[in-house]
């Protein structure tokens, strides 16, 4: 199942490439807006460098990750330690296919896409403006009467679309963005 | 339907910083799963 050291191999490059380009980034974005003394700079990039936030880079490299394991007195450098290898799916990677299934969902019926999400449990990143994000016009406040009330309403209209389920019964899991849809 | 918040580090609002639960409409589940799709398809 591993093809660990073409695995490893590959990912090493990887990660050396999105360290190097994350560094040329920062060393343009320094150069353009803090015209300031060579040292200075110099010093900075090195910080830069060093302070690398690789959670982040879940973000922006790590899309998945698919297996890890524990290796026993690996061979590092010129001592012996253990080592955890993780096994990751790379950003972008099957993204089409992930796209198209999410595409899919629109040729289903309402009750059928209710019933798909609720089944998978989908999680969807809302924009903002599909949140209410700024305003309340969408909010339920559970420990807020005006809102609640608000919610209330709403549902009422989800009703009174010839619904014979209670639809608003179906939880799904959602993201909240602070950022409207660019 | 309604929406709960899948991940607490991105729920929120300037009025509540703990998010809830958000009802949205049929139609507008339709306008988010085209704006997933088109992140899913941007990332490639």
């Amino acid at each position: 199942m591993w093809d660990a050291d073409s695995f490893l191999d590959r990912a090493q490059e990887l990660v050396k490439k999105a360290f190097d380009e994350h560094a040329d980034y920062n060393a343009a974005q320094l150069d353009r807006s803090r015209p300031v003394k060579k040292g200075a700079v110099t010093r900075r990039r090195l910080s830069e460098q060093v302070a690398v936030k690789t959670h982040t880079m879940r973000t922006s490299f790590v899309g998945k990750v698919r297996d890890v394991r524990q290796i026993a007195e690996a061979q590092i450098g010129e001592g012996l330690a253990d080592m955890v290898e993780f096994k990751a799916l790379v950003n972008g990677h099957e993204a089409t296919k992930k796209a198209n299934g999410i595409q899919a969902w629109q040729g289903l019926s309402d009750w059928q896409l209710a019933d798909r999400l609720d089944r998978d449990r989908s999680v969807l990143l809302l924009p903002g403006s599909l949140c209410g994000v700024g305003s309340t016009s969408q909010s339920l406040g559970v420990q807020d009467g005006g809102k609640s009330r608000h919610a209330e309403r709403r549902e009422s209209n989800v009703h009174s679309a010839g619904s014979s389920r209670n639809l608003t019964r179906t939880f799904t899991r959602c993201n909240w963005v602070e950022v409207a849809s660019a | 339907m309604i929406f709960t918040n899948a991940d607490p580090r991105y729920a929120g609002r300037l009025n509540d910083k703990q998010g809830s639960d958000t009802i949205v409409t049929m139609g507008k589940v339709r306008e988010a799963i085209a704006f997933n799709a088109e992140l899913a398809d941007e990332s490639t």
